[in-house]
C-alpha cells in the first residue's frame, strides 16, 4: 500500500527562479540527488538557444523541479475534487519530476539524430531510465513506489488517462513550465502566460479531458498564442535550428565512423545507450561530455578536416546559414507541395553546378499550434466542448498548424548558392 | 520505408470503409496503432494511452504535413492483404467500423500495454467507455482471438 506521501513535510526548499521556494519531501529528495537526475544540471534546456539568446542557460534540471511543483499543485487540487485520488498525488509529482530523465545531451539536437536513426525518443529513454538505472529505481522501489507505474506514466501508458494528460496534451504542466521558463531565460516577452488563472481553474471533464472553466477562457487562448509566438521566435529560429542541425550532423558522422565511434560509445546506438543505463554509467552523458569530445577533436587533429571543419563552425558559431526560408499557416498541408519541389529541386540544381553536397541542407517542419484529440476543453453547465468549438474563444480561428520550410548552406557557399537558386526560389524570402 | 507514405495508404483503406472525414481522422490513430501491435509493421510511432483509446502526437503531426509525393514502397511492408482481412473481420460483427476499430484497439492497448496493467481489460474497457456494450465488446474480443495468438506484453 502506497504511503500518503503527498503530506510528508518538506526536507528542503529549492529557491526556483520562477516559481520560488520548491519544498522537497524526503522521496523527492533522494531523487534528486541521485548522480542520474544531477545530470541534468548539465543538460541545456534549449541546447543551442544561446548562440540567439545568451541568458538561455538554464537546464533540465529547474525544469523538471518546475514542472513537478506545478504538478504537485494541479494533482493536489484534482484530489481535493475527488477526481484523483489523494494517495496517487506523489505518484504524480514524482512521474513529473522524472519526466526529462533521459533527455539526451544538447537536449533535441542529439535527440534528432537518435530519432532519425533509431526512431529513439526521449520519452523512451526516460522510461528505461525509471526502470532500469539502478539508482533511481532504487529509490522508487525504497519509498514504496513502483518504477514501471512511474514510467507508464511519462511513457503516456497509465491505466489512468488523466494522468497521461496531466503530463502530455495541449496544456500539460510540461508546457506550462517550459513556456514561462524559456520566455523568462530568453527575454522573448511574447511567451508570457498567466499561469496563476491557468493552474487555479483547471480541472477535467467527465470524459477524462483537461478542462476550464469559462472564466479561464482568455488565459488559455493567450496560452495557445504565447506558444505559436514562442515556436516562431525560440524554438524553430532559423539560427537555433541551424546549429541542431549541424550537432546532429557532427554527433552522426561521430558515431558512423569506426575511427571516431569510440569517443562516444556506448552512447551510439539505441542498445549502447540501454547497458549505460543498467550500469549505472548513464549520468556521464551530457553536455559537458560532448563538448569535451568536440574540444578533444580539434587538440588532436582527430578525423578528416572536412569533419574539423564542421567542429569549428559549431564552437565557434559560424555554422550553416538559411538562405531561403518560407513560413506558413494553415490547417492542412502547411508546406505546399510547390514549396517542397521547388526547393528539392534548387538543393539538386546546386549539387549539380559542384556544391559539395553536405554543403545544402533542406529543413521542413510541420508543427501542430492546435490538436484536435488534446485540445482543452471548455466547462459550460456541466457538459464541455473543445474550446476550438467554444463559441466565445479566438481558439478556433487560430491555423492548425505551421509549416517552415529552409535551405540551410555552409557559410562558404552562401553567396554562390543565393545566385543559383534564385531561378527556382524566386518567391522566396531571403533570410 | 516512408512513414507517412504508409499511413496514407491506411487512410485510403480506411476511407473505402468510413466515410466521415472526421471519424477517419480519429480512427486512423487506432488503426496505425494496430498495425504496429498486431502486424509488426514498423512505423515508428508512440502511442499514448488517451481517453479515446490509443493516440499518436507524431502521427497527428505527419498527418498534417501529409503532402507526399515520393514514389511509395510500402506495398510489402505494409501487410494490406492483412490488414484489409482484419478490416473486414471486424465489419462483418455488423458493428460500425470506426466504433468496431476504437474497441480493438483500446483493447489491445489495456491487455499489452497500460500499466498497472487491469486484472479484466474487457471489463475496464466498459468502465472507461460506456457507451460501449458488453456484447459489443465480446464480439470484438472474439474477432481479435486469432490475430493476437502470441502477441506478448512488452519486453
Amino acid at each position: 500500500m502506497r504511503v500518503y506521501w503527498s503530506s510528508e513535510p518538506a526536507v528542503k526548499s529549492v529557491y526556483d527562479e520562477l516559481h520560488g521556494y520548491i519544498p522537497l519531501n524526503e522521496v523527492e529528495l533522494k531523487i534528486v540527488d541521485t548522480p542520474t537526475f544531477q545530470r541534468l544540471r548539465r543538460i541545456k534546456q534549449l541546447a543551442q538557444a544561446w548562440y540567439v539568446y545568451p541568458g538561455a542557460v538554464h537546464t533540465r534540471f529547474s525544469h523538471s523541479l518546475g514542472v513537478m511543483y506545478l504538478m504537485g499543485i494541479i494533482a493536489s487540487k484534482l484530489a481535493q475534487e475527488g477526481i484523483i485520488p489523494r494517495d496517487d498525488v506523489q505518484l504524480l509529482k514524482l512521474a513529473a519530476l522524472l519526466h526529462d530523465i533521459g533527455h539526451t545531451p544538447f537536449s533535441h539536437g542529439v535527440e534528432h539524430y537518435f530519432i532519425r536513426k533509431f526512431r529513439l525518443k526521449h520519452e523512451e529513454l526516460s522510461r528505461w531510465v525509471i526502470e532500469e538505472d539502478p539508482y533511481i529505481a532504487d529509490v522508487l522501489r525504497n519509498y514504496g513506489f513502483e518504477p514501471r507505474e512511474v514510467a507508464a506514466i511519462v511513457a503516456g501508458l497509465h491505466k489512468e488517462t488523466v494522468y497521461n494528460e496531466l503530463l502530455s496534451s495541449d496544456l500539460d504542466v510540461d508546457r506550462l513550465d517550459y513556456l514561462l521558463r524559456d520566455a523568462l531565460h530568453t527575454g522573448v516577452a511574447y511567451g508570457l502566460i498567466d499561469l496563476d488563472r491557468i493552474v487555479q481553474t483547471v480541472t477535467v471533464d467527465s470524459d477524462g479531458y483537461i478542462a476550464v472553466p469559462k472564466k479561464a477562457v482568455q488565459a488559455v487562448e493567450n496560452f495557445y498564442i504565447a506558444r505559436l509566438h514562442m515556436y516562431r521566435t525560440v524554438y524553430y529560429h532559423k539560427t537555433i535550428t541551424s546549429y541542431q542541425l549541424l550537432i546532429a550532423l557532427i554527433y552522426e558522422k561521430i558515431s558512423e565512423s569506426t575511427e571516431l565511434r569510440g569517443l562516444l560509445e556506448p552512447f551510439t546506438s539505441a542498445s549502447g545507450i540501454r547497458n549505460s543505463i543498467r550500469k549505472g554509467i548513464f549520468y556521464i552523458w551530457d553536455d559537458f561530455y560532448i563538448g569535451g569530445v568536440l574540444s578533444y577533436v580539434l587538440s588532436k587533429d582527430i578525423g578528416d578536416e572536412s569533419f574539423r571543419e564542421l567542429v569549428r563552425m559549431y564552437m565557434t558559431r559560424k555554422g550553416f546559414r538559411a538562405v531561403y526560408e518560407w513560413i506558413g499557416f494553415s490547417n492542412v498541408n502547411p508546406v505546399p507541395s510547390a514549396i517542397r519541389e521547388s526547393i528539392n529541386k534548387a538543393i539538386e540544381f546546386v549539387r549539380d553546378q559542384g556544391i559539395p553536397r553536405y554543403s545544402t541542407l533542406p529543413y521542413v517542419e510541420v508543427i501542430p499550434i492546435v490538436s484536435d484529440e488534446e485540445t482543452v476543453r471548455v466547462l459550460i453547465n456541466g457538459t464541455s466542448v473543445k474550446i476550438t468549438e467554444f463559441a466565445g474563444s479566438i481558439v478556433k480561428h487560430l491555423p492548425e498548424s505551421m509549416g517552415i520550410a529552409r535551405i540551410y548552406v555552409h557559410p562558404m557557399y552562401c553567396d554562390a548558392v543565393n545566385k543559383l537558386i534564385t531561378k527556382f526560389l524566386s518567391h522566396n524570402v531571403r533570410v | 520505408m516512408s512513414n507517412i507514405c504508409c499511413v496514407l495508404q491506411l487512410v485510403r483503406e480506411l476511407v473505402s470503409y468510413v466515410k466521415d472525414q472526421q471519424a477517419v481522422g480519429v480512427a486512423i490513430h487506432w488503426l496505425v496503432y494496430i498495425a504496429q501491435k498486431v502486424f509488426n509493421v514498423h512505423l515508428g510511432y508512440r502511442f499514448k494511452w488517451g481517453v479515446k483509446g490509443p493516440y499518436s502526437r507524431g502521427l497527428a503531426r505527419d498527418l498534417k504535413a501529409g503532402n507526399v509525393r515520393e514514389r511509395c514502397i510500402c506495398d510489402e511492408n505494409l501487410r494490406l492483404p492483412s490488414i484489409r482481412e482484419f478490416l473486414e473481420d471486424l465489419r462483418s460483427t455488423g458493428i460500425r467500423l470506426d466504433k468496431a476499430l476504437e474497441i480493438a484497439a483500446s483493447y489491445i492497448m489495456l491487455r499489452y500495454d497500460v500499466y498497472p496493467k487491469p486484472p479484466d481489460p474487457l471489463e475496464e474497457l466498459l468502465k472507461k467507455k460506456p457507451y460501449i456494450t458488453l456484447r459489443e465488446a465480446q464480439v470484438i474480443a472474439r474477432v481479435l482471438n486469432k490475430y493476437l495468438v502470441g502477441l506478448r506484453e512488452r519486453a
